[in-house]
């Protein structure tokens, strides 16, 4: 009897101990019905950000367009680094070793450069500098490759004692191309080297893809609170600038450094309610000698498109548009929100 | 001030290349490029310089015509898959140098698809060797001059721990071309024993690239010594049900929608999962830590396997528990704890295996992992 009992019993717990097969747990979703849910929770706001298409950078044969590895998804797809450089947007497609243009205002597209035939360098990240220069982030050897014309210049990596990376995170040049900034998740460490590739100074700990004058930011995440530091190339001690404190029961999620121009300084933070994160909308900080004024708008929450920084602030005739990247099923779509410095 | 070993710096530089270089020769390295409008404030007085050679491939770049329709009848005849192979052949032919265009045409025309498929394992493993017999060369002939110069007598400490560290790194490396397992053990055994020594000779120096040899050696030592894989990520509370796959890698077509779509990882979950443990499943390093959109809280891993750099993500954690960036993990050790932050249905991780990048190709993690049963 006793031992039916446990039977039973037994028998109780590891039909509850089952996982639904209809309705596993799971990320496998629809990215666009998961964005529209987001967007019915959350309260409605008249003043949010509105994005609009600036360009759709296609999936297409090299060199008219992108790898197709990103229009299906396959193992192959290793993502793309989304860059501003004065009216152009910069695409990085890794997978095919190349990087493209796109004149924000023409809509010319062009490719700027590219080892897509010999194959000879992995293109982790790329920084644009002065005299026809290109750095290269190539972490398969660890080290930062400097073109001058097209010919190979300079390698930076070992200098017969040091090896100086583990793993390059980004490289990032100034808005005069001078000086590029390079960050190294493997060591934690921040370099920042002028454009012939001589190193200029190093810090620990990260920094943001992104020159302030001659300063570099740090942003410095608290739960509720956000602290944008700026790093002085001479004093290399941070020092605090501005202060996010973000809306009551909420958590800062995520925030990253979407650029600068004529002072002002342009911070976007995600960020969600309590523990279990519910996204609320995203934040675009602008700051200015200490004045901050804050738009909102709604987060993209799409992992299948890896952007290492995924705003970015673009200047052209138009204005200042904060810009960003989504998928679609034509290529990679540049989207952006018309931005009010005033 | 400290004393330098003659010729050992000029040697190391050669030998960086060696050492690092996994990829294809930089040397001869050129780039296709226009630089013209970002540097139109500056004087363009950059002479141009050579062009990127171009090689006909088939798809890629122009070919003759002989060639082309030589090439393209073949391909007709093929299924896609077979296609794609030939045009591997092609590529990783013309890129080795060692077999022009004309001779891969004559050998495709006398070859069937199985042969096929042999000609290009053996164009993997020839360029592979091609490319590593300079610089496996290069780092013995170092490593001779390395060892000869640690036993001398009047070795300072500090540059008995620099030449270890570069003697580690060199065996490290050697061991992943080693021709037989016995080889590749003792090469490792030796590494092992040079890590340890740069750890004993350089943990009181305070100099940047002592501390970072000494971080190094450190990795390595845990990588050398340690399983990676064949480890569940998750691991279920005591008495609950055992994990197992909600939703496997790969393409899937939507059912009503019929849309392709492409999940990067595996699902693992159970019943009650919310806060069981997540643990690495082999050693490395913690290279990233946080909020990272869809994947919520999530704790990425990197490893050095093999001349490989792996890099496991494991995400829609807990917010709180995660280890922090920068932290050295052996196989098994906590990383943080299972539930449904980020774009999720219910608590489960999402485990994913990613090479030479957080970001880069995905690959299957079943292979890294022991048998699990889907749902």
């Amino acid at each position: 009897m006793a031992l039916c009992l446990i039977g039973i019993l037994l028998g109780g717990f590891q039909a509850a101990a089952q996982l639904d097969p209809n309705n596993p747990p799971t990320d496998d979703l629809d990215y666009e019905e998961f964005q529209k849910k987001v967007a019915a929770m959350l309260p409605a706001q008249p003043d949010l950000l509105q994005f609009s298409t600036i360009y759709c950078f296609p999936f297409a044969p090299w060199p008219e367009g992108i790898g197709q590895a990103g229009a299906s998804f396959e193992e192959a797809f290793r993502g793309y680094s989304l860059k501003v450089d004065q009216e152009r947007i910069l695409l990085l497609d890794r997978s095919g070793r190349t990087v493209f243009s796109c004149d924000g205002r023409t809509k010319n597209q062009k490719m700027v450069a590219t080892d897509h035939q010999k194959g000879n360098l992995q293109f982790d990240d790329f920084a644009m500098l002065r005299e026809n220069r290109l750095a290269v982030a190539d972490n398969s050897r660890n080290e930062l490759l400097i073109f001058a014309g097209n010919r190979l210049e300079k390698r930076l990596g070992f200098d017969g004692d040091r090896i100086l990376f583990r793993h390059i995170d980004f490289v990032e040049p100034d808005r005069l191309g001078m000086n590029l900034v390079l960050f190294d998740s493997g060591r934690n460490r921040t370099f920042v080297f002028g454009h012939q590739g001589n190193l200029a100074w190093e810090t620990e700990g990260k920094v943001e893809p992104c020159f302030y004058g001659n300063s570099l930011i740090r942003l410095e995440k608290g739960d509720k609170n956000l602290q944008i530091q700026r790093l002085s190339d001479i004093t290399r001690t941070p020092v605090a600038i501005a202060d996010y404190t973000c809306e009551a029961g909420n958590i800062i999620l995520d925030s990253w450094l979407a650029g600068t121009f004529a002072g002002h300084l342009a911070v976007v933070v995600y960020e969600g309610r309590g523990d279990e994160d519910h996204p609320d909308y995203a934040r675009l900080l602008l700051i200015k000698d200490g004045k901050m004024t804050v738009h909102r708008f709604m987060p993209n929450l799409d992992f299948r498109l890896p952007l290492l920084t995924p705003y970015r602030l673009l200047f052209d005739r138009s204005g200042a548009r904060l810009v960003t990247a989504r998928l679609s099923p034509q290529g990679i779509e540049i989207i952006g929100a018309p931005v009010s410095l005033k | 001030m400290r004393k330098r070993l003659p010729g050992i710096a000029t040697a190391m530089l050669l030998f960086s290349g060696a050492l690092f270089g996994q990829a294809a020769d930089v040397g001869q390295a050129t780039l296709q490029y226009d630089l013209s409008e970002v540097t139109s404030t500056v004087t363009d007085d950059a002479t141009p310089g050579a062009q990127p050679q171009t090689v006909p491939v088939p798809g890629s770049g122009p070919a003759t015509a002989s060639q082309t329709n030589l090439i393209e009848m073949l391909l007709e005849k093929m299924g896609k898959k077979e296609q794609k192979i030939v045009r591997s052949v092609l590529e990783a032919g013309i890129q080795n140098k060692v077999i022009n265009l004309q001779k891969i045409e004559k050998q495709l025309g006398k070859f069937n698809v199985p042969a096929l498929i042999g000609l290009y394992s053996d164009l993997r493993a020839l360029k592979i060797s091609r490319l590593d017999f300079k610089r496996i060369e290069n780092i013995k002939s170092t490593l001779t001059q390395i060892d000869a110069a640690i036993k001398k007598a009047d070795i300072k400490s500090s540059e008995f721990g620099n030449l270890s560290f570069f003697a580690g790194m060199a065996r490290d490396r050697l061991a992943t071309v080693a021709e037989s397992e016995t080889e590749k053990t003792q090469l490792r055994a030796a590494a092992i024993e040079n890590y340890s020594a740069t750890i004993n000779a350089l943990a009181d120096d305070k100099n940047v690239a002592a501390q970072e040899k000494l971080a190094d050696s450190q990795e390595r030592l845990e990588t050398l010594s340690q399983p990676f894989g064949q480890l569940v990520p998750v691991e279920p509370a005591k008495g609950k049900s055992k994990a197992v796959i909600t939703s496997d890698y790969g393409t899937r077509i939507h059912p009503v929608k019929k849309t392709k779509r492409f999940h990067t990882g595996v699902d693992l979950a159970g019943w009650k999962c919310n806060g069981w443990k997540v643990m690495a499943i082999g050693p490395g390093r913690v290279v990233k830590s946080g909020w990272e959109s869809g994947y919520g809280y999530s704790v990425v891993v990197s490893h050095e396997i093999d001349g490989r750099m792996l890099f496991t993500r494991y995400a829609h954690l807990q917010k709180k528990s995660r280890l922090p960036v920068g932290r050295l993990v052996k196989s098994g050790d906590l990383l943080g704890y299972c539930n449904n932050t980020g774009v999720s249905t219910g608590a489960h991780l999402h485990f994913e295996v990613r090479e030479t990048s957080a970001s880069g190709e995905t690959l299957d993690p079943k292979g890294f992992l022991p048998p699990v049963d889907n749902l």
